[in-house]
């Protein structure tokens, strides 16, 4: 039988917990209004519940939290840090990566073929084109280094 | 307690405010300590373990799903916080992980119900909290969730990464472990 007095008292403490589903929770407590033995279970595993719900809260120290809440706001501005750089880091590589692809389309615009140009390129092209390439591989130092930087501080975190 | 509070404040977080750290703390100081303290027993390690709880919400909670229960993804990084050390320091205190819902034969010993009523008649906290402490730490931990920190069972699913019908098994089986000591250590205590 379904409803019978074994099965219900299988289910009196989840009961007293709260922990059955709304069927459950009903056959319960229909069997209890007939049954004395299951009624007084029950009772007992609520005393228990309630027991453990009355069980004193222990306190964390004041010390342990502005502690803690110091340590976390370092780490949160730390983390700002590290994302930040992240974004810097991928806009030198982008920018690095620019310049590189652009060199030779440039020195076609400039120069119309690179022969002609080796010949007969003034000297203040070279400087200019020497500061490009240059630009392009100081981004992509500055992106190196702050890599370096970023595997550092997680090696000590 | 304000649901668009908490995920305003949460929001803040993951924008990396520090001014939101203060009240997300407030919020859950007293709950995350007592569930450390529940699980691991002693004050230093608790307070040790709530300090990493806290650092590891600001380091992950740009991956936190705002769509999912807050309290369930702290208490969970709380959770496996706290087990990675038990693994490491008391592997014993964990020996009822492996094989826990085993079928016991449950039994109130002599003194039976009578020596539990008396012992929670007399509101005597100190004899739960001792009862509780016997447990293994599956059981206290459950427990802990559901009467003190009052979850759904669902959420303690979700804590505990394990199935709901599991969670059931295992508060049910916790509820009859605490009730034996319980009934156990009351006519010791009561000098009988
Ligand atoms: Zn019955």
């Amino acid at each position: 039988m379904k409803n019978g007095h074994e099965t219900i008292r299988e289910l009196l403490a989840l009961a007293a917990a709260g922990a059955l589903d709304d069927q459950e929770a009903r056959r319960v407590e229909e069997h209890a209004t007939a049954c004395a033995e299951c009624a007084a279970e029950l009772e007992r595993w609520q005393s228990l519940a309630g027991a453990l719900r009355r069980v004193p809260t222990p306190q964390p120290s004041r010390e342990l939290i502005a502690r803690v809440r110091a340590q976390a706001e370092w780490k949160l501005a730390q983390e700002a840090e590290r994302r930040r750089d992240t974004r810097v880091m991928a806009l030198l590589l982008m920018f690095s990566w620019t310049i590189l692809l652009t060199t030779w389309p440039l020195v076609r615009l400039m120069g119309g073929g690179v022969w002609a140009w080796l010949d007969a390129m003034p000297g203040h092209v070279w400087f200019w084109l020497a500061g490009y390439t240059l630009l392009g591989w100081l981004a992509a130092g500055a992106a190196v280094l702050l890599g370096l930087r970023e595997r550092g501080a997680r090696r000590t975190a | 307690m304000a649901q668009s509070e908490l995920v305003a404040e949460v929001a803040r977080l993951r924008q990396g405010d520090p001014e939101a750290l203060g009240p997300l703390l407030a919020r859950y100081q007293n709950r995350l300590y007592r569930y450390l303290l529940r699980l691991v027993r002693d004050r230093a390690t608790a307070e040790d373990l709530f300090q990493q709880t806290w650092l590891r919400v600001v380091e992950k909670v740009h991956q936190y799903d705002a769509l999912r229960s807050f309290e369930a993804w702290l208490f969970a990084l709380a959770h496996n916080l706290a087990i990675d050390y038990l693994r490491r320091y008391r592997p014993e205190s964990l020996d009822e992980l492996q094989s826990p819902d085993e079928p016991r034969n449950v039994q109130f010993p002599s003194a039976g119900p009578d020596a539990l009523a008396r012992a929670l008649e007399q509101e005597r906290a100190g004899l739960v909290i001792e009862a509780l402490d016997e447990l293994p730490a599956v059981y206290r931990e459950l427990l802990s969730l559901r009467f003190e920190e009052e979850m759904k069972l669902a959420e303690i699913a979700e804590v505990l990464d394990m199935p709901l019908s599991t969670v059931k098994t295992r508060l049910k089986r916790g509820l009859e472990r605490l009730r034996e000591r319980l009934a156990n250590i009351a006519p010791r205590e009561m000098g009988q």
